[in-house]
């Protein structure tokens, strides 16, 4: 029989049942739509989260005290104090790192602010005045502190947005004083809201001199962090690798492995961080899959009724020359036709939510949230919706091919 | 017991071969008609020639000459279901005789019409057989309907009875009743 032929007689059987065929796909349809809607929301979600590592600087490269964790029993903070005054002096030698535009240490913590009978939990951070540049803070009242400020260990804060509102409310915070742990700093700025979906949130946060965070707050010496802003970003592995030089001629080390710090590119925590959603995405987009299979029993269910049902068609066929053959083909034609309309449907349907969800998302979760279509996933999941017919499909058209002409001509 | 086709022992035919004989030597008709109900007549007539060697731009013209020689041009692209008994059955006749089969075997093909579409059923058949010079195959209880063949054996509990030329056989000038 010529396959154009088989492939409408298997149409007109679907045709012919139109609402059990709706119902049967039914599976197949929620399956592929959960894989594409899972597919495309990860893949925004991986896009803005990357999206705001460039935000964060794609020029800057992060230093980091003790060895790379290798795994959760490996003590990160073996060499926490690595990284002190000397490395940082050491680091801004333009002989050292010739391609550093900038380069910043930070220590951070968390404490108490205290205004008045008001009380909040600020994430404190101490840095130099370079953070606001690189790390793009606008001031909205007041203004960021400056290099003396560093250098004389002023007691001087810059407010987050929602640290001020629970202090201040809607009065004039600079100028005020406020309290960390027994020290009494001078409010003389109040950053710009970021509002959410912004990978450090700076709207809770406090930030003060690094010096004065040492000297009156922590209590020690090191950095937590110290950034590196490269003149470009094509120089940045050279800059890496050139820290590295600096801080293991600084320390005397000669085998990498004795590392007492670690070097991470943005380009690397895109790596991670892109790793980790693909794999995040794939593990969710297979749990979907199962309905795949939930789907494909149904599929299998409804071809062998349709099989007994049809008994005495195909009788006729057979008593008109149709061989087994012909009629498997046609059986199996409809369950492969049948889910692959169903990924189809599927593929449109799950686009439709994740439009849906991309605009709802940007307007209500204030987020850049780009739609992209899964073009991956959804040749996948048409292949896969077609396999699973394939696979579901071939016992019922079996059992139908089986069947001798004068039996099923008798079949009542 | 052993059964011969074309003078070949039936079991020595692979399924495909068996299948090849029942789609090009034999044309059925049933009792029941088993029409594709919601299939046209034309395409209904078809059937046959979609498992056939038959080159596919034959088979449009072979399937409406098949429906004219039984007499049902005006329904061509009518959906069986639509159709009354006698000319369901006629469909059935045209998908019989549409591969130029060597026999038709029919089965009762007047057991589940009345009288009036029997007749016209029998003719037809009869014209098929005296001017195309079909060999047809039928089976009955009627002694009127067996009267319209040439040859009637006579069957009792699967043992032949008698078998005998008809010396009268019955015609009808007005085969074609639409």
């Amino acid at each position: 029989m010529i396959l154009k032929y088989s492939i409408k007689t298997a149409v007109n059987g679907l045709k012919t049942h139109k609402s059990r065929s709706a119902l049967t796909i039914l599976g197949i349809v929620i399956g592929i739509t959960s894989i594409i809607l899972i597919m495309s929301l990860g893949q925004g979600a991986k896009d803005l989260i990357l999206g705001q590592i460039q935000g964060l600087g794609a020029k800057n490269v992060v230093v980091l005290p003790g060895k790379e964790p290798g795994g959760p029993s490996d003590l990160a903070s073996l060499y926490a104090d690595s990284l002190k005054e000397r490395e940082l002096v050491a680091l801004r030698n333009k002989n050292n790192v010739p391609n550093a535009v900038r380069v910043m240490p930070i220590i951070f913590g968390s404490e108490n602010t205290v205004y008045q009978n008001e009380i909040y939990k600020a994430s404190l951070f101490g840095s130099g005045e370079t953070m606001a540049i690189l790390w793009d803070l606008k001031t909205a009242d007041g203004s960021f502190f400056l290099n003396e400020d560093v250098k004389s260990k002023a007691s001087v804060v810059v407010l987050g947005d929602k640290v001020k509102t629970e202090l201040f409310g809607n009065d004039q915070a600079v100028g005020e004083k406020i309290r960390i742990k027994n020290t009494t700093f001078r409010v003389i700025g109040v950053l710009a809201a970021k509002g959410p979906g912004s990978l450090i949130d700076f709207d809770s946060a406090a930030i003060v001199p690094y010096t004065t965070m040492q000297q009156y707050v922590v209590g020690t010496k090191y950095f937590q962090r110290v950034i590196v802003e490269a003149d470009s970003e094509n120089n940045i592995e050279a800059v890496a690798s050139d820290i590295k030089k600096t801080l293991r001629d600084l320390h005397n080390i000669t085998d990498p492995d004795k590392d007492d710090f670690f070097v991470s590119t943005p380009a690397e925590v895109a790596d991670k961080l892109g790793t980790i959603f693909n794999t995040l995405t794939i593990f969710l987009a297979a749990v979907a899959a199962i309905s795949l299979i939930v789907g494909g029993v149904g599929i299998m269910n409804i071809m062998l009724v349709s099989v007994t049902e049809r008994t005495k068609e195909i009788g006729l066929r057979k008593a008109l020359g149709a061989t087994s053959g012909d009629i498997q083909t046609q059986f199996l034609l409809e369950a492969v036709i049948l889910t692959a309309i169903g990924g189809v449907i599927g593929i449109i349907l799950g686009s439709v939510l994740a439009i849906v969800s991309s605009i709802l998302i940007t307007k209500f979760g204030g987020l850049n949230w780009q739609y992209t279509f899964p073009i991956g996933a959804a040749i996948l999941g048409l292949v896969v919706s077609s396999l699973v017919g394939l696979v579901f499909g071939i016992y019922p058209a079996r059992q139908a091919a089986k069947k001798s002409p004068m039996e099923a001509l008798r079949y009542e | 017991m052993i059964y011969y086709f074309a003078e070949k022992n039936i079991q020595d035919y692979n399924l495909q071969e068996i299948a090849q004989i029942r789609n090009e030597k034999m044309g059925f008709v049933f009792q029941s008609f088993n029409l594709l109900p919601n299939a046209s007549v034309l395409e209904n007539v078809k059937l046959p020639l979609l498992y056939s060697k038959v080159p596919e731009r034959e088979w449009e013209d072979r399937a409406k000459k098949a429906v004219t020689d039984v007499g049902l041009e005006h329904r061509m692209f009518q959906e069986a279901k639509l159709l009354s008994g006698g000319e369901k059955q006629r469909v059935a006749i045209a998908r019989a005789l549409v591969n130029n089969p060597e026999v038709i075997f029919a089965d009762e093909p007047t057991g589940n019409l009345d009288s009036k579409s029997g007749e016209v059923v029998i003719e037809i058949i009869q014209k098929l057989n005296k001017e195309k010079g079909h060999t047809v195959i039928l089976i009955t209880h009627e002694t009127y309907t067996a009267e319209y063949a040439e040859r009637i054996i006579r069957l009792h509990d699967g043992e032949i009875e008698s078998d005998k030329k008809v010396e009268n056989r019955k015609t009808d000038g007005k085969a074609f009743v639409k």
